[in-house]
């Protein structure tokens, strides 16, 4: 009962603070209208140095890519120092599946078939669903296309309705790693050498990521306490989707990039990669929660005392921008993608019932962590309705209430000043971004470049309708205890 | 060792952007509000400031005989609370001069607009007596008419030559005396207390054919003058009656309305195709306000046509 309210509360918190933060400087404005011109001209401050730090960690990041993806990986794997022997390490990718359609799927295997690690290292899982009723066949169908260029193909189908699980992809993710560890033991494989990688049915490794992520495996001292993350850039349909899904999209990749950087804080998104003998030990994804990709970095974090990080390799996995049928039904597949992105807020909840219960980890740390997990949701949930929304009209009421106050006046100029420091971090994502593309297909009109270009000019309309709406709309619904249902992306090529 | 650089690099990013946060936030902050620290006497003093919009831009700012560096649009913080002489200057324009308080925490706003000197004004280029001129609005620009000791003519817009109307003259006194003119479909119709004249000035014309009708002649004063009914009638309000001219066929009109007194005045709405009549009710001296929907009342008259059939 006690931990049934401890639930409750740690649920309530996000969102009660980002309707807070909202409504305080509104109900501020309306009452001291003068402190809260004053609190918002903090505010852009505070996001002003935020947004400057960002790029400055954006152009370190890039910098840093840029120079590992230079580096003869398979090279260095050969040499390294280690252990472990290169030639023991085998990979197992699984590719977690829903109603994909099968070239989907075959496309992201060629991918992967034209990697510069040795293919015969490899065992692809490709983990169906039973309620998706044709599983079976399409992926014996893809095995067979591709038998020959790995190591093994293993199918497996997640059973429906399993007591204790939530229709999600941990659950698929998580009973194909089970079936997979009984294949590895009955092979005689020790999974001690074994790296997973759990990638969604969309993903296209670059062609250096296996031998790069073998070398940081191989390497790494504290291997079995370490994830590896890929850059997720979203540029497989990039000629075809339109612009604010671009702009979204891209916006995702440069937060990987940026978070990336700071070590401390990094945690595992969408596609990853870890040991497969930490995964048994940790007992493999969340199978009742939606947000897997993070949870299973906060279960690792957890059973080994907080000595756990997320390694970024900065070699890119390339995936698919989520579109609909049509414009508006690519905004309300984004915004429910988003969303579902955004309840990564149950890991608040999750962590703090966790941290109640467990001893080892240093209070601090504790504390360090809650806060990592509710500042970047608060803020993601916040900061673009308050620049794009709650400043605009507070200088617009203020324009008529408070004509000639100098404060007002002041935050005008300062308002300006936080959007030409956004101009200048876009001007940086263009060049950056221009790196991601992929080759421009025949069919594809030149001119979709100027598009490329004017597309950011949807930034703050896109950063607050796909960026902080969806996040509050998951926040509120984690408050008032609305739990959101697994909603797969549609994916197509 | 790249790893580590990489590390230290963002750590000192990090304090370096912090410390910028923390020490600069407060000053702006305060900066914002209008204080100034005062070096002399040690002490927070609450400023205002002035911020000056003028048109035409990039003007030249005094402020107490002081140049301000920088061109209008300009803000000038700092000011101590009290009253300023503002002097705004450009060459080619009047000099505006104005006192400004400046009072703490608060902006004075100045919106100046700024007046050329008048050195050479434009001539038309040919020299005829003008008499009277009206300017007809249109939906993008303007007409000028002219009535002339040679005529009746349209200047062309810029002011090169002139379009000649009619050949008509009128003596300067009944030009001065003509009170209105409209313009449709290329006929011009204008008018005095006593006369409304129509044009054709249509393209199929000939010059000569251009000379001004005498459409109307009122047995008061004419009042008002509107054209309505889909364009095709002017109608008029000469004190006694309102009555409707048809301008393709000289010579017939009606009289639908008999005012009750002479300073009944009317007004028609094209858009909607209604008369409104503030007339005095009989018996009495009270005005009251009238209208006549003139599709309605077509309307009406049919069906009571077809209802007789």
């Amino acid at each position: 009962m006690k931990e049934e309210k401890i639930k409750r509360i740690l649920e309530i918190i996000p969102g009660a603070l980002s309707w807070f933060m909202i409504s305080f400087l509104i109900v501020l404005f309306v009452f001291k209208p003068l402190s809260a011109i004053v609190i918002v001209i903090i505010y852009l401050l505070y996001w002003v140095t935020r947004l400057l730090y960002s790029s400055m960690l954006l152009l370190m990041a890039h910098q840093r890519m840029r120079s590992k993806r230079n580096n003869d990986w398979l090279s260095m794997c050969k040499a390294a120092e280690s252990d472990l022997k290169f030639e023991n390490i085998i990979h197992v990718v699984l590719y977690t599946v829903y109603k994909e359609p099968q070239e989907l799927i075959v496309g992201s295997l060629k991918f992967l078939k034209e990697i510069d690690y040795p293919a015969g290292k490899v065992i692809v899982v490709l983990a169906g669903e039973e309620r998706a009723r044709d599983s079976y066949d399409k992926l014996r169908a893809i095995a067979d296309i591709f038998k020959d260029f790995f190591l093994d193909i293993i199918i497996t189908i997640h059973p429906e309705d399993t007591p204790g699980e939530i229709t999600a992809k941990g659950a698929n993710a998580t009973y194909a790693a089970k079936q997979a560890k009984i294949y590895l033991e009955k092979k005689g494989y020790d999974l001690k050498n074994i790296i997973i990688s759990c990638f969604d049915a969309d993903t296209c490794p670059d062609e250096k990521y296996f031998s790069c992520l073998t070398y940081n495996f191989l390497v790494n001292r504290k291997r079995y306490h370490t994830s590896f993350q890929p850059l997720p850039i979203y540029s497989n349909n990039i000629y075809t989707a339109a612009a604010f899904a671009r702009v979204i999209e891209t916006g995702s990749t440069f937060w990987q990039f940026i978070e990336g950087m700071r070590y401390e804080k990094f945690i595992t998104f969408s596609s990853h990669s870890m040991s497969f003998k930490t995964l048994v030990e940790v007992d493999y994804w969340p199978v009742d929660l939606i947000s897997d990709d993070s949870l299973i970095f906060w279960k690792c974090f957890l059973k080994f005392k907080g000595d756990y990080k997320t390694y970024p390799l900065d070699i890119p996995v390339y995936m698919d921008i989520a579109v609909g049928k049509n414009w508006l039904d690519t905004v309300r597949v984004q915004y429910k993608q988003k969303r579902r992105w955004a309840w990564g807020v149950e890991n608040f909840v999750f962590l703090g019932q966790h941290f109640l219960k467990e001893e080892g980890i240093p209070l601090m740390v504790k504390f360090r962590k809650l806060y990592q997990v509710l500042d970047g949701h608060v803020n993601w949930a916040t900061w673009a309705i308050i620049i794009s929304f709650i400043t605009p009209l507070i200088l617009f009421l203020g324009k008529i209430l408070l004509k000639d106050s100098l404060a007002l006046f002041n935050l005008s100029y300062i308002n300006s000043v936080a959007f030409n420091s956004l101009s200048f971090i876009l001007l940086l994502c263009i060049v950056i971004s221009w790196e991601f593309m992929p080759p421009r297909p025949k069919q594809v009109s030149r001119l979709v470049y100027v598009s490329f270009l004017f597309q950011w000019l949807l930034t703050p309309f896109v950063s607050a309708v796909l960026g902080s709406f969806p996040s509050l709309d998951a926040q509120t619904r984690l408050m008032l205890g609305k739990y959101l249902s697994f909603n797969p992306t549609p994916k197509s090529r | 060792m790249q790893e580590k650089y990489y590390s230290l690099l963002r750590r000192i990013s990090f304090w370096l952007f912090s410390l910028a946060f923390v020490i600069l936030t407060p000053v702006i902050v305060y900066y914002s509000l209008g204080y100034k620290f005062d070096i002399k006497s040690k002490k927070f003093l609450k400023t205002g400031a002035l911020s000056i919009k003028t048109f035409p831009r990039a003007i030249t700012v005094y402020l107490d005989g002081r140049k301000i560096d920088e061109l209008t649009p300009s803000t000038i913080r700092e000011l101590m609370p009290r009253k300023y002489d503002l002097v705004l200057e450009k060459e080619g324009f009047y000099s505006y001069r104005m006192e400004i308080e400046i009072r703490p925490s608060l902006v004075n706003n100045v919106d100046v607009f700024l007046i050329p000197k008048i050195r050479g004004i434009e001539k038309i280029k040919f020299n005829f007596n003008i008499y009277k001129f009206f300017v007809i609005k249109q939906i993008f620009t303007e007409k000028i008419l002219v009535f002339t000791d040679r005529g009746i003519y349209f200047l062309d817009p810029y002011w090169e030559g002139a379009k000649k109307i009619s050949k008509q003259v009128f003596t300067e006194a009944l030009a001065n005396s003509i009170q209105g003119v409209i313009e449709n479909n290329n006929k011009l119709i204008f008018w005095n207390s006593k006369n409304v004249w129509i044009v054709d000035a249509s393209n199929g014309k000939t010059l000569d054919a251009n000379i001004a009708s005498l459409f109307y002649t009122a047995e008061r004063n004419i009042k008002d003058v509107f054209l309505g009914l889909k364009d095709r009638y002017v109608i008029v309000n000469d004190g006694l009656k309102v009555i409707v001219l048809d301008m393709d066929n000289l010579g017939v009109s009606f009289e639908i309305y008999t005012l009750n007194n002479a300073n009944s005045k009317i007004f028609y709405d094209t858009r909607s195709e209604t008369l409104y009549i503030r007339d005095k009710l009989p018996q009495t001296d009270t005005f009251s306000l009238f209208k006549i929907e003139i599709m309605p009342l077509i309307g009406e008259r049919l069906s009571d046509e077809r209802r007789k059939d």
